[in-house]
């Protein structure tokens, strides 16, 4: 029979195992007060309900951090605060998906109004949720941005790794930069440049990846590019430019992995202008020949990598020499390994990036010709598209500047002596 | 940032407003309201009371130090009334959780009592004088023999 210490023991036993969950509920709710005074976190309830709970736990933690965070940021304790708002979005995120939560939660308001209460009403805030949730971030990052972009930039990353869907967090972060996009495109058409250049950095700083700041950047950087450039010494003026803005939108290039659309559009113009930049410093005053593949290579995969995003870029009149260009780089990074003594396949490596561009221009041609005709060993394939790309310069009415004429003259021998009497 | 236009003119109780946290002065505070309390016509006499409260006092009945208002009141009360309101303040509290038992505390709370008074197994008394009143009286029978000296049948 159960006497009285069998039982105590068994107390004992209960309380080192910890006390029940309802308890727990209990003293953690009791432990931030009544009144009108009851406050929405307590050091202790926090303790209390981290370890243990009911069914509605994660509502208490989710309201409990999150007091905790505005307290905290109000305070101007932006460190001690970032946990708290990760934690509480963290759980906030969890009941959003939750739909056992929100069943609880609709139950209840029937419940304490004694009448129906629509599914609808209940899933249109449920919806709500994750954008209210995110909102505050957006301003505080904002407010930030200037003074304190580090901590600007830690609103943005709560923003994204909320748990939130990823809907609501790019609807957050296209939000976050509306007015500034708007701002941005009035600059761009009253050609306030550097001061539009230098606003959109300041906003990578705070969202590094945002793709609609990236693309309004290619767009200023592209329309301040596209008048500089009709003037001497362009080449110098837009290097700068040219190569901030790549390392501004890599981030958000990278997040996107494949660009489509506008963002592609503008990515494929400026690296045109790199692969222009890189011709006009390097590869043109290029004077031996392993500097000259190096260049050559660097412009080339920018051109390449252009026509790869806008397969449409030599339609747009600015852009129309893009696939000459291309060629030309490439055919000389194939001159340029040919001599330096490389063997025929790396050549050809280059080269049949050039034989692929479809409107190559005389000048890629006559290099094109060249490097084939002067491969180790040649095939006969080699010599007929000499021959061929000889015979379109020939046939070409705008082939007719004096050095195209000359150049074209040197292959034309090369190819006589290179098969004899067959060739006329 | 972060206001963009939108259909639903639903003010937002999170957004970030320096020195506002949203999770103090809900509906529920202005209104010392439980939100279990269920029944329409119970939670408007609750309303109606504080109403009279802050009408008459409201400096004896502040809200995290701040005194309220007679607007303050009504618009809390019209926020409870619309069940989308009500939703976002019942996500903005805690749900009320009451003391609960702890078994520990029960099990010493049953220790401490006496345990039952023991009566003893019950005890069967058997009458002999009921009992042979019970049984038949004993009466003349014939009976056949089931075997004889001779044999089986």
């Amino acid at each position: 029979m159960t006497d009285r210490a069998t039982l105590r023991a068994f107390a004992a036993r209960l309380r080192a195992h910890g006390v029940g969950e309802d308890a727990v509920d209990g003293d953690a709710y009791a432990s931030l007060g009544s009144g009108g005074d009851a406050q929405p976190w307590s050091a202790r309830a926090e303790e209390l309900w981290a370890s243990g709970g009911g069914s509605w736990r994660t509502h208490h933690l989710a309201v409990a951090l999150h007091a905790r965070a505005y307290d905290l940021e109000t305070a101007g304790d932006a460190e001690a605060a970032f946990p708290y708002w990760k934690g509480a979005l963290a759980h906030w995120a969890e009941l959003y998906h939750d739909s056992a939560f929100w069943d609880r939660m609709h139950e209840h308001l029937e419940a304490v109004g004694g009448t129906e209460v629509s599914a609808a009403t209940v899933q249109e805030v449920r919806e709500r949720l994750p954008r209210d949730l995110l909102a505050p971030h957006l301003t505080l990052a904002a407010e930030h941005r200037v003074h304190d972009p580090l901590r600007a930039r830690s609103h943005v990353d709560l923003v994204r790794e909320s748990g939130f869907p990823r809907s609501a967090i790019l609807g957050a972060r296209a939000d976050l930069v509306r007015e500034v996009l708007a701002e941005a495109s009035r600059d761009v058409e009253e050609g306030r440049f550097d001061e539009v250049i230098d606003l959109l950095a300041s906003w990578l700083a705070v969202d590094p990846g945002n793709p609609g700041l990236a693309r309004a950047l290619l767009y200023a950087a592209r329309r301040h590019i596209e008048i500089v450039v009709a003037a001497a010494g362009w080449a110098r003026k837009i290097e700068p430019l040219v190569e901030r803005v790549a390392r501004l939108v890599l981030p958000a290039w990278d997040e996107i992995g494949t660009p489509e659309g506008s963002f592609a559009v503008e990515l494929a113009r400026h690296e045109y202008w790199r692969g222009i930049v890189v011709r006009e410093l390097e590869s043109g005053p290029a004077s031996e020949p392993a500097a000259l593949e190096q260049a050559t290579l660097r412009s080339g995969r920018h051109l390449l990598r252009a026509l790869e995003l806008d397969r449409d870029l030599a339609v747009k009149n600015m852009y129309r020499d893009v696939e000459q260009l291309a060629a030309e780089e490439w055919a000389l990074a194939a001159t340029a390994r040919q001599r330096q003594g490389l063997p025929d396949g790396h050549v050809r490596d280059a080269l049949r990036r050039a034989l692929a561009m479809s409107a190559p221009g005389p000048w890629g041609r006559l290099f094109m010709a060249r490097v084939l005709i002067n491969m180790h060993t040649v095939l006969p394939d080699d010599l007929a598209t000499a021959r061929r790309l000889a015979d379109e310069v020939a046939a070409d009415p705008e082939a007719n500047h004096p050095d195209i004429v000359n150049a074209l003259r040197g292959v034309v021998l090369s190819l006589a002596s290179a098969r004899g009497s067959e060739w006329s | 940032m972060g206001g963009s236009a939108d259909e639903n003119a639903r003010e937002n109780p999170w957004a970030w407003q320096a020195g506002r946290n949203p999770y103090r002065g809900t509906a529920f505070q202005i209104l010392d309201l439980d939100p279990d309390l269920a029944g329409r016509a119970a939670i408007k006499a609750r309303v109606r009371k504080r109403r009279q409260r802050i009408a008459r006092s409201a400096d004896r009945f502040p809200v995290h130090g701040r005194v309220l208002g007679a607007a303050e009141v009504n618009a809390a009360e019209e926020t409870l009334a619309d069940p989308a309101g009500r939703l976002l303040a019942e996500l903005l509290t805690h749900r009320p959780e009451r003391p609960g038992p702890d078994p520990a505390e029960l099990a010493e709370e049953f220790a401490e009592t006496d345990p039952p008074e023991s009566i003893g197994p019950a005890r069967i008394g058997i009458d002999r004088r009921v009992l042979a009143g019970l049984v038949p009286a004993p009466a003349p029978r014939e009976f056949v023999p089931l075997w004889t000296e001779e044999g089986a049948h």
